[in-house]
């Protein structure tokens, strides 16, 4: 069972990153686009945050320095303070979608105002994050979230051709319309390694006070935690294609993504996929609000962590209550959640070099991390995936700008 | 924020700022009948659920708003804009069955626990997602 819970920081972080409400959304308008043509695009991302985490983890276990504290380092100040403010920007926006997105699976689930539970989620997250430990936390979020899974049997019982999901982990390309292929390859990798989760991650490694006998840990985190929000893309995007692909339906509502749980499983389906959606979407409210609260702390070599009593760690305390004030603003002005984590996602996708980048630099410092540098397999890896998140980052607005977002 | 980030957002804002009057495309036409499509079929599927007792009240009343919100919106896009000639009769056609899906919807929405109304609905949200399927080819 402690094993069990051990792995919780993984799947906190895996869960917020991977399903947010943005990714919600995002997978299932993929698979109803392109039905299942754009599995293998989650796999890569997977592998990819995988082995980044890892690495940050270990950096973190090792030096006792999460993310950012290399960024600055490495990148000097003038840059670091530009992956200070883009990585800020991209969190608050966010963040202010979670909000959104928490209001609307509590509005679906009770029928209240929309607005009156944009305060209710303000309140309940300010409150949680007051008052509980940050494993407490892990654990609350990660594990309600895994009700998702709810659509891993949905999309079981949706009795999909098999051999045309298979087909899906090979990459290829049938259609009219490359360039939307094009935006939502670039969308679901920028959404698969999004810079808050490896900045949350890295901090959660210090803030469990994570040491080098620890490393095996790192590795299931990881492993289990980033190959379970994997799993859920999969079980999202291939219910979108066996379900809405056929009709013409584009998912764009929270609303839809319940309804693929909903007609396969009826109304036990529906209110766990809606919890699940809640919690996934509550838990990726507290990876970026804590994120943006770490980032500054770390930049400016503030005293941080939620294992600190308030008083002692006075600032980051404030950053983060201003965090949520501001999304709380943000997103009473009626802007659409599901559209400005969108943005968010393809806006993060440009700073993901400023993040990916010092990891691999640091990783390879024998001054940091003595005999737990990296090994070949991981640089292979590293490398590579920073080939590919450059190639990402420099297309990812122009596509946005050409496929009007995706919808052509 | 580096140098020069700025121009990139400006140019999204422009680009997603467009819209409302104008003349209509012949690809925005159809993008627009695969919009009402898309919230038509939808639709039919939340009425099939209400209709078999295998939702909830509150999810119907809470996702039909959404969804004819959009429907509505697509109707006042539509209206707001001419066509060609040749378009115009579609884009009309088009316009009458956004506002006939939002009006379905809105009637789901009020009586969402009426079953017999369920079932009534999502055959007329079926057809009409035929319709603008048909009108979008």
């Amino acid at each position: 069972m402690k094993k069990v819970l051990q792995v919780a920081l993984g799947i906190l972080a895996a869960i917020g990153g991977f399903v947010d409400i943005g990714d919600l959304v995002f997978n299932m308008e993929a698979g109803a686009k392109f039905q299942y043509q754009l599995l293998w695009v989650v796999v890569v991302g997977v592998v990819g945050i995988i082995v980044y985490s890892e690495m940050c983890g270990r950096v973190a276990a090792v030096s006792k320095r999460p993310v950012f504290d290399a960024i600055r380092e490495r990148l000097g100040f003038g840059v670091g303070l530009g992956a200070l403010v883009s990585s800020q920007l991209v969190n608050l926006m966010t963040l202010a979608a979670e909000v959104g997105g928490m209001a609307l699976a509590l509005q679906l689930l009770s029928g209240l105002p929309y607005r009156l539970l944009i305060l209710v989620g303000i309140v309940a997250l300010a409150i949680v994050i007051w008052v509980a430990p940050f494993e407490w936390i892990e654990r609350i979020f990660g594990y309600a979230g895994l009700a998702l899974l709810v659509f891993a049997v949905g999309a079981i019982k949706l009795h999909p051709n098999w051999g045309h999901v298979a087909h899906g982990f090979v990459p290829h390309m049938n259609t009219p319309e490359p360039l939307i292929y094009a935006y939502f390859t670039v969308g679901l990798l920028g959404a698969a390694m999004t810079p808050y989760e490896v900045h949350f991650y890295s901090s959660g490694v210090v803030e469990e006070g994570w040491t080098p006998k620890d490393l095996g840990l790192n590795r299931a985190n990881s492993m289990i935690g980033y190959g379970l929000g994997g799993f859920l893309s999969f079980a999202l995007m291939i219910t979108a294609g066996t379900l809405f692909f056929p009709q013409g339906i584009e998912p764009q509502l929270i609303g839809t993504v319940a309804l693929g749980a909903q007609l396969p499983l009826g109304t036990i389906g529906l209110v766990l996929a809606l919890i699940g959606i809640l919690f996934a979407v509550g838990g990726a409210a507290i990876d970026t609000c804590f994120s943006g609260a770490y980032n500054l702390a770390q930049y400016f070599g503030w005293e941080w962590g939620k294992h600190r009593r308030p008083r002692d760690a006075p600032r980051f305390t404030i950053a983060w209550a201003v965090l949520l004030v501001l999304a709380l603003l943000a997103i009473m002005t009626g802007i659409d959640p599901v559209m400005l984590t969108e943005y968010a996602v393809i806006f993060s996708v440009v700073a993901l070099p400023l993040t990916y980048i010092p990891i691999l630099l640091v990783a390879n410092d024998t001054a940091y991390m003595g005999r737990y540098v990296n090994g070949r397999l991981a640089n292979a890896f590293g490398l590579l995936y920073l080939v590919i998140i450059l190639v990402v980052a420099v297309s990812a607005i122009p596509l946005m700008i050409v496929t009007h977002q995706g919808q052509g | 924020m580096p140098r020069g980030a700025w121009i990139p957002l400006v140019l999204v804002v422009a680009a997603t700022s467009c819209g409302g009057g104008g003349t209509l495309s012949k690809k925005e036409l159809q993008k627009q009948a695969e919009a009402v499509q898309s919230f038509a079929a939808e639709g039919a599927l939340v009425a099939q659920g209400a209709q078999q007792g295998r939702t909830t009240d509150t999810f119907v009343r809470v996702h039909t708003e959404y969804l004819a919100k959009a429907a509505r919106k697509v109707e006042s896009e539509l209206g707001s804009k001419h066509a060609s000639e040749g378009l115009d009769r579609k884009r009309e056609e088009a316009t009458k069955l956004a506002s006939l899906v939002a009006q379905d919807l809105d009637r789901l929405q009020r009586d969402p626990g009426d079953r017999a109304l369920a079932a009534r609905l999502r055959l007329a949200l079926a057809k009409n997602a035929a319709a603008a399927e048909e009108l979008a080819k």
